[in-house]
């Protein structure tokens, strides 16, 4: 990792895991919903370094299956058992209709010994150097990646909405982090 | 021996557990003076607290409870009590723990065991604030059993 990224662990690998919102919009005036994240073997007992959210820059498009790993990352530090790349980043998902929807994502993770280690994270203090403003992404070059220190469940974890997106109905969004592991 | 009680570091210490609190200004905003306590949170009994973020709107537009959180910190001050009633915090300002205006960094601390329920904001000004708006805390911390293990060396 690059010492202006704000961390002081080094991560060796990292993946990329999307969760998709309102799979069913029936869903969508529930907040606090839970929507956990896909089975991701590889990440379950790692020791998580960096979480990164990101709000849109990387996010591929509407075709991509439910639960598929993304990776998109340079080469030296991806993981070996990814399932492999989907498809290049299709713009942003996030933010369409001028909404700064990382706002109202909260982001909770599980240990391995099932404690909460991150108990309602906000998603925008994960976005890094991506910033959404007015429905369209920026670069924030004062951005950092959140430093962590702790094992993961990822079949535990999950993340909520706060509140009532109705604009969320026009695309099925995918909520997308980057995991930075060793 | 002296100890500096804000540590500077190049870069950010690794966050190993962070909970989410919330306080609540009620149906009418409190005066100016007005101490706002914490409610009990049995997660944060017996932590030692590494670090605290506090947010307005620009970070997190609604809190957890589905209420409007304020949009101006500079009216609002923070003051954190550790289990030996001692202020390790007195009067802080929110506005210097927001990470949106400190280049994305967070505020870390010399670890000390937070008593929460005695701790408190206090409202200097009214200006901005409205009724049933909350104010969020990120709370960043270690339990008791990793102080043990990773922390007393440090504190001695």
């Amino acid at each position: 990792m690059e010492e202006n990224l704000g961390n002081n662990l080094e991560c060796i690998k990292a993946l990329r895991v999307n969760v998709q919102l309102y799979e069913d919009v029936t869903l969508n005036n529930k907040p606090n919903f839970r929507y956990y994240f896909p089975e991701t073997p590889e990440l379950n007992g790692k020791n998580i370094v960096n979480i990164k959210f990101n709000a849109g820059a990387s996010i591929t498009g509407q075709d991509e299956a439910i639960g598929q790993v993304v990776i998109d990352l340079p080469s030296s530090i991806i993981s070996e058992n990814s399932q492999g790349i989907i498809q290049q980043p299709a713009g942003p998902q996030f933010g369409v209709g001028g909404v700064d929807l990382d706002k109202y994502l909260l982001l909770t993770i599980y240990n391995e010994k099932k404690q909460q280690v991150l108990s309602s994270y906000p998603c925008h203090d994960l976005a890094g150097y991506y910033r959404n403003s007015g429905g369209s992404l920026v670069t924030d070059s004062l951005g950092k990646i959140r430093p962590f220190d702790f094992k993961i469940d990822i079949r535990s974890s999950f993340v909520t909405t706060t509140s009532d997106i109705s604009i969320l109905t026009e695309l099925p969004p995918i909520a997308c982090f980057t995991f930075y592991y060793k | 021996m002296w100890r500096p009680f804000l540590l500077i570091h190049k870069k950010m210490k690794p966050i190993k557990n962070s909970y989410l609190i919330e306080v609540n200004l009620g149906s009418t905003v409190p005066g100016a003076g007005a101490n706002l306590t914490f409610q009990d949170y049995p997660q944060l009994r017996n932590i030692y607290v590494t670090g605290v973020e506090v947010l307005d709107a620009s970070t997190c537009a609604v809190s957890p409870s589905g209420r409007a959180v304020v949009t101006v910190l500079s009216g609002i001050t923070l003051t954190l009590i550790d289990k030996f009633n001692q202020e390790q915090l007195k009067q802080y300002p929110a506005v210097d723990l927001n990470p949106e205006v400190r280049s994305g960094f967070y505020r870390d601390f010399v670890p000390f065991p937070l008593q929460l329920t005695k701790s408190f904001i206090t409202i200097l000004s009214t200006t901005s604030l409205s009724a049933n708006q909350s104010i969020l805390l990120n709370i960043f911390y270690v339990t008791e059993a990793e102080a043990q293990k990773t922390l007393r060396p440090r504190l001695k």
